[in-house]
C-alpha cells in the first residue's frame, strides 16, 4: 500500500523542510508561484552542454569542468559542512538534466537490493525534485548504482512503479562492501531525461530540487543536503 | 525543521493506517521502549528502532542503514506492502533474513556530530557508564545511560543501539607549541638542526578529474601560511602524495601542481613530497615509470619536475638525512614511491633502511592496508625487517593513529571522508629524545586533543 499524504509524504520530507527552511514558501502557493518568490541566492544557472555526455561515471567531458553549475558543500542538520564532504554539479542538454554527484567517502556500503528497492539501507544519494506542475520526484541511487525512483502530486499516493529513465553510473575510488581498508570516494553520473520531469526540452524553468547523500558508516548515518532552485540556461553557449 | 516534518507526517501515516500497524507504533503499544518521546515520529513509524527481535512484535530486529530497525520478515519475498521492499538483511543476532524495508528513506538519520564532546560521548551517543536520557531496560540490568547489554544511548532518539566503533569526534585542544625555535640549515638532502621539528601535510587535490578550477587553493594556502606563522616555526615540511587529480594525458597535472607549490611557497622551509597515486594514473593500483605498466604520464612528469626538480631528485623514491647540531642524534627520512614501484625501489629501500640511525622516518602515501598499490606490501615486508620510527602515511582524506607506528595524515584539502577538519601535523622532539605529534587544525590553529600523541625513537608509545 502507498500512503497519500502530498506534501507531507516521508518522500517530500528532505525537500520542502529544507526549502522552507530557506524561506521558500511551498504549501500555500501553486507551484509557479513558489517558484516565483525564490530567493535568487538558492538558485543555481545551469548551463547547457557544449557537447556530448557520455553517464560513464567519469564526468570527464569538457563541460564538466569550464562551468558547470557547482552546489559546493553539503551542509549538514547544524548548518555545518557535512562530513563527509558531499557536492554536485549539474549540467543539460536537449534530452536530459544531468548530475555529477560527489561522495567522499572511507568505508562504500551499498545496499543490497534490487531497482526501486530501499537504496537508502546503504550509502546514498537522493534527488528529489518538483516539476512544474508541482508532481514531485525522488530518485535515490548508490554506489552500486542501483536506482530507486518514485513519484507523486500532490494529495496522491505515491507511485513506486514510477519509472524516471534516468541513467546511473558509478565511479567507484575504493572497494565497495570491504569494511578491512579505506576507501576514497565514489561519484555517481546520472542522467534524468526531462520528459519524466515533466520538462519540455528547451523551456525556461526553474525547477525547485533537494540533493541529500547519507553515509552509512560503523557509528550509525550521517546526512548532507543542498536544496534551492536549478534554472536552465537556454541562453548559454551549445 | 526534520522533526516538524516528521511529525506532520507521522500523523498521515497514522491516520492512514499502516497494514502492518501492530508493529509501526501507531495506536498500539508499538515496540519495546527503545522509542521514547521525541524521537522523529515517522521515521519512528515506519522504522521502529529495536535493540533485540523482543522489540518488534514478530517482526526482527535488522541492522540497517548503520542503525536497528523492527521489519516484518517476507520468507516468501511477496509478503510486503507496496510500499515496500523484500530485501536481504543481517539482523542484530547476526543471522541472514529477508525483511519489507521502506522503499523509501522515511528511517530517520541523527544530527550531525557535535564536534567538542567528552570523552565518553560520541557525537550524540552516550556510554553505559554516563547518565542520559535512554530507557529501554526493561528486565534487563540498566546501566547509566539507560540502556543494557552495553549499548549506547543515542540522545538525538532517546533510544539504545550498537557502541560506536570509532569515534570521529575532534576534542580541541590548546593551540600548538612547538617549544623554543629551532636553529639549523635544511637543505635539499637533509642538514642540521638544533631539535628535530617538522610538519606533514598530506593529500590536496580537486573532487573531481581536471577540475583546476576548483582545486583548494584556499586550504592548502591557508595550511603553509599557518606553518609559516608558528612560532617555532618547522624547518621542513614533508607531505605525503596526492597534490592533482587530473587525466594522464591533458596539462591539468601540471597546473594543478603549480598551484599547489604556488601555495607551498608561503611558507619558507624546506619541502619534501612524496609520491601519491594520482601522480601516476590517479589509480590505487597504478604502477609509473620507466618499463612500468603505465609507463611515463603526464602526472607523473609534472611531479617530478615541479615538485622534486626543486631538489634536485631525479627519482620518485629518495632519501634525506637530518642530524642534531651536536651530534645527539641521527635521522633519515625514506620517500617511498608505491607506485613507482620496482625491484630497483626495493633494493634501494632495503638498502637505506638497513643504515642505523636514531629516528628513521618512513613516507609512503597508501597506508599498509591499501595493499592495490604495487608497492604497499613489498615495502611493509622490507620495513618489518628494519627499526623505523614511525611510517607517515595518506590517501584516506582524514587524520588517525591507530595503534602501531603508522600515522595517516591525508586532510590537506582533498575532499573530506571523515568528520575531522582540514590542517597538517607537527613532529616535535623533546628533550627525552621521545616525539609529540599534533595535529592542527587550519582554519582555528587549535589541535587535536584525541589525535595528540608521543612516540620513543623506536616508535614504541610514551606518555
Amino acid at each position: 500500500m502507498t500512503v497519500g499524504g502530498g506534501w507531507g509524504h516521508p518522500l517530500a520530507i528532505g525537500l520542502v523542510g529544507a526549502l522552507t527552511m530557506f524561506g521558500i514558501g511551498f504549501r500555500h502557493a501553486s507551484p509557479r508561484a513558489r517558484v516565483a518568490s525564490a530567493a535568487p541566492a538558492d538558485e543555481l544557472l545551469v548551463p547547457h552542454t557544449r557537447g556530448p555526455i557520455t553517464v560513464d561515471g567519469e564526468a570527464d567531458e569538457p563541460d564538466w569542468t569550464r562551468a558547470p553549475a557547482r552546489t559546493g558543500a553539503f551542509v549538514g542538520a547544524d548548518g555545518r559542512a557535512a562530513r563527509p564532504v558531499s557536492e554536485a554539479r549539474v549540467l543539460w542538454d536537449d534530452a536530459n538534466l544531468y548530475l555529477s554527484l560527489y561522495a567522499a567517502d572511507e568505508d562504500i556500503r551499498a545496499a543490497k537490493v534490487a531497482a526501486d528497492g530501499p537504496v537508502w539501507a546503504g550509502d546514498a544519494f537522493t534527488v528529489e525534485v518538483v516539476s512544474p506542475d508541482g508532481t514531485m520526484h525522488s530518485i535515490a541511487v548508490g554506489p552500486s548504482g542501483i536506482i530507486s525512483d518514485a513519484a507523486w502530486a500532490p494529495g496522491r499516493a505515491v507511485d513506486h512503479r514510477w519509472q524516471s529513465g534516468a541513467k546511473a553510473a558509478i565511479d567507484l575510488d575504493g572497494t565497495l562492501d570491504d569494511p578491512r581498508d579505506r576507501d576514497e570516494e565514489w561519484v555517481v553520473e546520472l542522467a534524468i531525461p526531462f520528459p519524466a520531469l515533466g520538462v519540455a526540452p528547451g523551456a525556461e524553468v526553474r525547477l525547485p530540487i533537494a540533493l541529500r547523500r547519507c553515509d552509512v558508516h560503523e557509528g550509525g548515518r550521517r546526512c548532507g543536503t543542498w536544496t534551492g532552485h536549478l534554472r536552465l540556461a537556454t541562453g548559454s553557449p551549445r | 525543521m526534520r522533526a516538524h516534518s516528521f511529525a506532520f507526517v507521522f500523523a498521515l501515516v497514522c491516520s492512514a493506517g499502516l497494514a502492518a500497524a501492530a508493529w509501526t507504533g501507531c495506536g498500539t503499544e508499538g515496540p519495546a521502549a527503545v522509542a521514547e518521546a521525541g524521537a522523529p515520529e515517522a521515521g519512528v513509524a515506519a522504522c521502529p528502532p529495536c535493540v533485540t527481535d523482543d522489540d518488534c512484535r514478530g517482526g526482527v530486529c535488522a541492522q540497517v542503514g548503520g542503525d536497528s530497525y523492527c521489519a516484518p520478515t517476507c520468507p516468501a519475498g511477496n509478503e510486503c506492502t507496496d510500499d515496500r521492499a523484500c530485501s536481504p538483511v543481517t539482523t542484530v543476532n547476526g543471522a541472514q533474513a529477508s525483511v519489507c524495508l521502506p522503499r523509501a528513506d522515511v528511517c530517520s538519520a541523527p544530527p550531525a556530530q557535535d564536534a567538542s564532546v567528552p570523552i565518553d560521548v560520541c557525537g550524540t551517543l552516550v556510554g553505559p557508564n554516563k547518565a542520559a536520557s535512554c530507557s529501554s531496560c526493561g528486565a534487563n540490568p540498566c546501566q547509566t545511560n539507560g540502556c543494557y547489554g552495553g549499548w549506547w544511548c543515542n540522545t538525538a532518539t532517546n533510544r539504545c543501539q550498537a557502541p560506536p566503533a570509532t569515534c570521529d569526534d575532534v576534542d580541541a585542544g590548546p593551540p600548538f607549541d612547538g617549544g623554543g625555535p629551532v636553529t639549523g640549515t635544511i637543505g635539499p638532502n637533509g642538514g642540521t638542526l638544533s631539535r628535530l621539528l617538522f610538519g606533514i601535510v598530506g593529500d590536496t587535490r580537486p573532487a573531481n578529474p581536471n577540475d583546476t578550477g576548483a582545486y583548494p587553493v584556499a586550504i592548502i594556502d591557508a595550511i603553509y601560511t599557518r606553518l609559516q606563522g608558528l612560532a617555532a616555526r618547522p624547518p621542513f615540511v614533508v607531505s605525503s602524495g596526492d597534490y592533482n587529480f587530473a587525466s594522464t594525458g591533458n596539462g591539468e597535472a601540471a597546473a594543478q601542481i603549480g598551484l599547489y607549490m604556488n601555495a607551498r611557497a608561503k611558507y619558507a622551509g624546506a619541502f619534501f613530497p612524496a609520491m601519491g597515486n594520482h601522480e601516476c594514473t590517479g589509480a590505487t593500483a597504478s604502477n609509473c615509470g620507466p618499463g612500468s605498466a603505465n609507463g611515463i604520464t603526464n602526472n607523473y612528469t609534472a611531479f617530478l619536475g615541479q615538485m622534486l626538480g626543486p631538489i634536485g631528485k631525479t627519482l620518485p623514491y629518495y632519501q634525506i638525512d637530518v642530524a642534531a647540531q651536536d651530534a645527539s642524534w641521527t635521522s633519515k627520512f625514506v620517500f617511498v614511491a608505491p607506485n613507482a614501484w620496482s625491484d630497483t625501489q626495493a633494493a634501494w629501500l632495503e638498502t637505506a633502511l638497513s643504515a642505523a640511525t636514531t629516528y628513521t622516518f618512513v613516507i609512503r602515501h597508501e597506508p599498509a592496508d591499501t595493499t592495490q598499490a604495487p608497492g604497499v606490501a613489498p615495502s611493509e615486508a622490507i620495513m618489518a625487517r628494519h627499526p623505523y620510527t614511525l611510517a607517515i602515511v595518506g590517501h584516506t582524506h582524514s587524520y588517525y593513529h591507530f595503534s602501531g607506528r603508522e600515522v595517516l595524515v591525508g586532510n590537506g584539502g582533498a575532499p573530506l571522508t571523515g568528520s575531522k577538519n582540514y590542517g597538517f601535523a607537527v613532529v616535535s622532539q623533546r628533550p627525552d629524545r621521545a616525539l609529540t605529534i599534533d595535529m592542527i587544525d587550519y582554519a582555528s590553529g587549535l589541535t587535536d586533543s584525541k589525535f595528540h600523541f608521543a612516540v620513543k625513537p623506536d616508535g614504541s608509545p610514551t606518555l
